[in-house]
C-alpha cells in the first residue's frame, strides 16, 4: 500500500499510519477510511488486535500517527480517546455484577441499554456465573453504554452460538442507527466479513494487503489468504 | 527499589533496627528534635514511638503480599477500565484494590499478628515501661525471668490464640475470594 499523507482528508474518521515491532511481528500498518463500518480482516497473528490496541491507546507505536475523527491521538490517554473497545476475551470486572459493569463509565442510562440488548435478566449476576457468549454481550453493552466516539470490536461474537450472534448483530445495528458511531470490527471469519456489508481492510503479516468492498478485496487475495487462514499464529 | 528498601527490616536483626530507630528518634538527630518539637515529647520510650517502630519493622509483611496481590490482577481489567474513561485513582480504588482485597486483608492481619508478638525492636525503642510500652512478648520474658511459668503460659496461649484467629481469617477470606473469582 502507498504511504498516506500526514493529515486526514475530509470525511475520514480513521487514519492509521504506524510502525511497531510486536515480538516476531513487524507491523507497518497504513490505511484510512471514511466508511462508517470497517472490517479489519486477516488470519490469526496478522496484527489486527495490535491495530485496535494502538487506536485505543493501550499500546503506543514507536513511529507514526493515528487520527480519529480528525484528531491526532498521539498525546491522548486511553481515557480521553473515548473509544469503545470490546476485547476478544471480554474483561468484565469479576467483583461487579453485570449492572455494575455496564454502569462503570456509562454516559447513558445503563438499565435501558440492558433492556435494549435483552440482558436485563443478567443484571445481578457476577461474570463468573455467565456463559462465554453472555460475557461477550455484556462487554459489548458496557462499551456502548459509555457512548463512545468510535467502536473497536475485536471478534466480539466469537463465543456466541449462531442464533445469539445474529440477534446481537441485529441489536447492534439497531443501536448504531439510533447512535451513529463509526465501527472498526476485527474478525478472521469470512462469513462475518460478508454479513457486515462493510468496507474491508485486509491485513496480513503486519501489512495492509487490500482495501475496499469485500468481494473485490477477498477475490484478489483469495489464493494466498486461504492458504494462511488456518496456519499457526505468527 | 522501594520494594527492596521496604524489605530491609526482613533481613536486619530487630535489635539493630531498634537501635538505629532509638538513635533516630533521640535528641541528637534533626528528625528526632523535629518530632519532639512536633509532639511535645520524645518518641523514644513512648507508646507512639513504639507504634512508629512497629510500623517500620512490620512494613515488609504488609508490602510484599499487597504488591503480590496487585500484580496478580489481570492487567486487561485495568486497560478496560482506562478505555471506559476511569482515571488512575478510580482504577486503583474500584478495580485493583477490591480485587486484591484478600491480599490487603492478609497483609493487615499478618502484620498485626507479627507486631503483637514483636520483641527486639519494641524493647529497644520502648524500654519495657509497665502500662506504657510493655508488650505481651516482653511480659512473657518478664514472667519467665520471675519464674512465673503459669502466667507466662497464659500469655503465650493468648498470643497463640491471636495467631490462630489471624490465620483463620486470612484463609477464610482467600477461599471466599477464589469462590467469587
Amino acid at each position: 500500500m502507498a504511504s498516506l499523507s500526514a493529515e486526514p482528508a475530509n470525511g475520514e474518521w480513521l487514519r492509521v499510519d504506524f510502525r511497531e515491532r510486536r515480538g516476531e511481528l513487524e507491523l507497518d500498518v497504513s490505511f484510512a477510511s471514511s466508511a462508517r463500518s470497517v472490517v479489519l480482516f486477516g488470519p490469526s497473528g496478522a496484527g489486527k488486535t495490535s491495530v485496535l490496541r494502538a487506536i485505543a491507546g493501550l499500546d503506543i507505536p514507536s513511529d507514526g500517527n493515528i487520527f480519529l475523527l480528525g484528531e491526532d491521538l498521539a498525546r491522548k490517554s486511553p481515557q480521553s480517546r473515548r473509544v469503545g473497545f470490546v476485547m476478544q476475551q471480554p474483561s468484565l470486572f469479576p467483583h461487579m455484577t453485570v449492572a455494575q459493569n455496564v454502569a462503570f463509565g456509562a454516559r447513558a442510562h445503563s438499565q435501558s441499554i440492558l433492556e435494549e440488548f435483552q440482558i436485563n435478566h443478567l443484571a445481578h449476576r457476577l461474570p463468573a456465573k455467565l456463559s462465554g457468549g453472555e460475557r461477550q454481550r455484556v462487554a459489548l453493552v458496557r462499551a456502548l453504554a459509555a457512548k463512545p466516539r468510535a467502536l473497536l470490536l475485536d471478534e466480539p461474537f466469537s463465543a456466541m452460538d449462531a442464533a445469539t450472534k445474529e440477534q446481537t448483530m441485529h441489536q447492534l445495528d439497531a443501536w448504531l442507527l439510533d447512535n451513529p458511531t463509526p465501527v472498526l470490527f476485527v474478525t478472521h471469519d469470512i462469513a462475518e466479513v460478508f454479513s457486515r456489508k462493510a468496507e474491508v481492510i485486509l491485513l496480513d503479516r503486519g501489512r495492509v494487503r487490500g482495501q475496499g468492498a469485500a468481494e473485490i478485496v477477498l477475490a484478489e487475495q483469495r489464493l494466498t489468504l486461504l492458504s494462511r487462514l488456518n496456519s499457526p499464529q505468527v | 527499589m522501594v520494594e527492596a528498601i521496604a524489605a530491609l527490616p526482613l533481613v536486619l536483626p530487630p535489635t539493630v533496627l531498634g537501635f538505629y530507630l532509638l538513635v533516630g528518634m533521640g535528641p541528637r538527630t534533626g528528625i528526632g528534635r523535629f518530632l519532639t518539637h512536633l509532639l511535645g515529647h520524645p518518641l523514644a520510650f513512648s507508646f507512639s514511638g513504639l507504634v512508629v517502630g512497629s510500623i517500620i519493622y512490620s512494613l515488609p509483611f504488609a508490602v510484599q503480599p499487597i504488591v503480590a496481590g496487585l500484580r496478580a490482577v489481570d492487567p486487561r481489567l485495568a486497560e478496560s477500565a482506562a478505555v471506559l474513561g476511569a482515571n488512575e485513582g478510580k482504577i486503583f480504588s474500584h478495580i485493583l484494590l477490591p480485587l486484591a482485597s484478600s491480599s490487603v486483608l492478609a497483609a493487615a492481619v499478618l502484620t498485626f499478628a507479627h507486631t503483637v508478638g514483636e520483641f527486639g525492636v519494641v524493647l529497644m525503642i520502648g524500654g519495657n515501661i509497665p502500662g506504657v510500652t510493655r508488650t505481651l512478648s516482653i511480659s512473657i520474658f518478664d514472667q519467665v525471668q520471675n519464674f512465673e511459668y503459669a502466667a507466662a503460659n497464659r500469655t503465650a496461649l493468648f498470643l497463640i490464640g491471636i495467631a490462630v484467629c489471624a490465620l483463620t481469617l486470612v484463609y477464610w477470606r482467600r477461599n471466599a475470594a477464589v469462590t467469587v473469582g
